[in-house]
């Protein structure tokens, strides 16, 4: 009976991901890239923001905690860096995006890569933008100030990912990397799906 | 035998011919000669049972349970052209894909083989040859050869051209309804006479996508590029290599 289930379950989810395979098989882009104007090479932009202290230090909030008069400008300033700190972690998930996707576009050019090293960086992506979600969610419940070492560590995923992805452009010739960067903002400029 | 059962052998050997004619357009069989090999296989085999049934009966079941098994084998052949249409030379995604291909096959196949060992089938033998429990996880890992090199060519956004497209969606969808259909026919008492028409119809409906893929050649952007040179050098290492293994065959003779 055990094989009967799992056979139904391969089935109906092999039958699922023949349905996307053929979905959009045209390598176009449904909704064009809107960061591609400034795009970078692997768009690591978001972690190059002002330092995290600045966003989620909460110096100025215990100050304004210790004035209850100003219980309402409080309440806003609390307001307002959550919606940053959610919009940073928003940009930091974009650009775990953009960097799988130009890891696999650097794969899909042929730049040498091991099997090995190729399950490292989908663990690595997987495992960031799971972090990403948990921490956005926890952000969005427990406030900004709560989790100043849980953002600390979200940067760090994305930085050391950056690293990791784009490791394999640094073993190519200068030409070749020229060669490949301009193909890589093509297809940004283009709006094609690119990885 | 009803007429409308006569029906579906017989549009299946008119899809098949059809699609063998749409091959011969143009040499693209030359292109995809494994693909080629088990449609030419299964278009004689089916041509050939229809006098047989008329003039020979008793020869009819044998016949045609023996030809199942063996297509059930070339079947590999199908999953081989995918693999070599959408990977065609040595590269580094050739390589990522061949590594996953062991990786899922070496993970999944013990678990195939333990599965159906343990699996008593409670239909009766409808195959000669073999249980319709082997078809079912014949027909399982055949679906997982198919989907794990289509898998990396998605995540990779390989682009695989209408050909590899029609030909990766028919054959698994073929399988996997195929495994289905013999799973059921385990758990449902009354699937027989359903099954006894989906088997055929899902043949049938492989014949036709892979018809509407190969009408004209629309290869993947990779397989185009290639160029025939490359594909001289395949025909001199596949002369060789038929040479040796005659070679050796006549030397065991």
């Amino acid at each position: 009976m055990v094989g009967i289930i799992v056979t139904f379950l391969v089935a109906v989810w092999g039958l699922c991901l023949l349905v996307v395979f053929s979905w959009r098989h045209d390598g176009t882009d449904k909704y064009p890239n809107d960061n591609q104007a400034h795009a970078l090479v692997a768009g690591i932009s978001a972690v190059f923001l002002p330092p995290l202290d600045a966003i989620v230090g909460n110096d100025d909030y215990r100050k304004l905690r210790t004035r209850p008069e100003l219980k309402s400008v409080r309440q806003m300033f609390w307001r307002d860096r959550r919606r940053i700190v959610l919009l940073w972690l928003g940009k930091l998930q974009k650009d775990v995006h953009t960097l799988w996707k130009f890891r696999r576009f650097l794969v899909r050019n042929g730049l040498l890569v091991s099997f090995r090293e190729e399950a490292g960086v989908v663990f690595a992506a997987l495992v960031a933008l799971l972090f990403l979600k948990v921490v956005r969610v926890a952000v969005f419940i427990f406030g900004p100030f709560a989790l100043h070492g849980a953002l600390g560590n979200a940067r760090l995923l994305v930085e050391r990912l950056s690293t990791w992805g784009i490791a394999p452009l640094a073993r190519v010739p200068a030409a070749r990397k020229a060669e490949i960067e301009q193909k890589w903002q093509q297809l940004l400029a283009m709006g094609i799906r690119t990885g | 035998m009803p007429l409308f059962f006569y029906a579906l052998p017989c549009s299946a050997v008119f899809f098949e011919g059809l699609l063998l004619w749409r091959l011969s357009r143009d040499r693209v069989w030359t292109r995809y000669p494994h693909l080629t090999v088990f449609v030419v296989f299964d278009f004689l085999c089916n041509a050939i049972l229809f006098p047989i049934h008329r003039y020979r009966p008793d020869w009819f079941a044998e016949l045609y349970w023996r030809i199942a098994s063996i297509s059930l084998f070339l079947r590999f052949l199908v999953n081989w052209e995918f693999f070599r249409g959408v990977f065609p030379r040595r590269s580094t995604l050739h390589d990522i894909a061949w590594k996953m291909l062991l990786t899922v096959e070496l993970g999944a196949l013990p678990v195939i083989v333990v599965l159906s060992w343990t699996q008593a089938s409670s239909a009766q033998y409808l195959y000669q040859y073999f249980s319709p429990v082997v078809e079912q996880y014949f027909c399982l890992a055949q679906a997982i050869l198919l989907l794990t090199p289509a898998t990396v060519a998605w995540y990779y956004r390989v682009l695989l051209g209408r050909n590899l497209r029609g030909l990766c969606f028919g054959f698994g969808v073929y399988l996997l309804v195929r495994s289905m259909s013999f799973a059921s026919l385990q758990v449902f008492r009354g699937f027989v006479p359903y099954w006894r028409l989906l088997t055929p119809m899902t043949f049938i409906g492989m014949i036709a996508v892979w018809l509407w893929a190969f009408w004209e050649y629309a290869p993947s952007p990779e397989q185009a590029s290639l160029g025939d040179d490359q594909y001289s050098q395949w025909k001199t290492e596949w002369q060789h290599l038929w040479g040796r293994t005659m070679a050796l065959l006549r030397r065991g003779i």
